[in-house]
């Protein structure tokens, strides 16, 4: 059941993140409850006048792998120099590169993706790409040696669901790195979706931290994930048109009339 | 002096950077800093010598998706 990411092993498929929260509280508990062993955070300029948040603490204490993602940055320029100063402040060479120009649906520019992707890998990280969900696309960053691919479900926050499902199957079907479907996930059943169709795990944020009880949702979140996964594994039916009788046809009835 | 730190222009004495963080960064505060856009890492900040003009950036972790 578990995976294993640049020699790392999770026991859980679900991967969270820690924006959106009403509080730091309903952030540990909702992350606690969902047995996720990675949550993101990102960088920002430090508000001198007004101090620090201090988010880091209650996360360590949870023990938690950090994962710093480059959200912010506009360009492979920006999002490398987001890159170099997370591994300093997080001690971490992991990243999740996340590169969107655009405000208004956040899509990933592919581009610019592909090349900080191909420059950070060469300077020693491990280098999960946040991406649409192109399979052509994910093929080029398997080969520039990123450890994983994070095709979208929808648009980040979104809840839209699998939007993009006819297009991670064939990413399913082609990667030889983990697929990561991050974004859009609204709904416990929508991760359950992605497990089910052979994602080796999910990014979930949004969902679980505008829920009226986000303890609750990490929970409900944790087995979706959990019994998608299982059923994957035991192997689904195949969809056909026609019915196929679950009982064995029998003359039983005819010997009543 | 004239430095700039997070954008603001501050007068320092301090011709180190690890000098200099000392009014800003608490000694178990994780946190990354670049001078003109140039990461520092904290074993570097004391050897790393401050000149006029300098753009001192200093970041930390927030939550996020």
């Amino acid at each position: 059941m578990s995976l294993t990411i640049a020699g790392h092993t999770f026991s859980s498929r679900l991967f969270t993140g820690t924006g959106k929260y009403a509080n730091q509280e309903q952030m540990i508990a909702s992350i606690l409850a969902s047995g996720s062993e990675m949550t993101t955070l990102s960088l920002r300029r430090m508000d001198l006048k007004a101090g620090s948040d201090n988010i880091l603490k209650p996360l360590q204490q949870l023990g938690v792998k950090l994962l710093p993602n480059t959200s912010g940055a506009r360009d492979a320029k920006e999002a490398i120099y987001a890159a170099q100063l997370a591994r300093e402040a997080l001690e971490t060479n992991w990243v999740k590169v996340e590169i969107h120009p655009d405000q208004r649906y956040l899509m990933p520019d592919p581009i610019e993706t592909l090349k900080a992707v191909e420059e950070l890998v060469r300077q020693g990280f491990v280098v999960m790409p946040y991406i649409h969900a192109d399979p052509v696309l994910c093929k080029r960053l398997e080969e520039v040696g990123a450890q994983c691919v994070m095709p979208l479900g929808a648009p980040i926050g979104s809840n839209q669901g699998l939007a993009s499902k006819p297009f991670l199957d064939i990413i399913i079907e082609q990667s030889n790195v983990p697929v990561i479907v991050d974004a859009g996930i609204g709904a416990p059943s929508h991760a359950a979706a992605a497990l089910e169709a052979g994602a080796d795990a999910v990014l979930v944020n949004t969902a679980m931290a505008v829920a009226s009880q986000p303890e609750m949702m990490g929970k409900a979140f944790k087995l979706a994930v959990e019994a998608g996964r299982m059923a994957y594994e035991s192997g689904t039916g195949k969809v056909q048109p026609t019915a196929e009788a679950s009982s064995p046809f029998t003359e039983f009835l005819k010997e009543l009339v | 002096m004239q430095l700039y730190v997070n954008d603001e222009p501050v007068q320092s004495e301090h011709n180190t950077l690890s000098a200099l963080l000392e009014n800003y960064v608490g000694a178990e505060q994780r946190v990354a800093v670049a001078v003109n856009q140039q990461v520092v890492p904290r074993s570097m900040w004391s050897d790393c010598l401050l000149k006029d003009n300098d753009r001192i950036d200093i970041f930390e972790s927030i939550a996020g998706g």
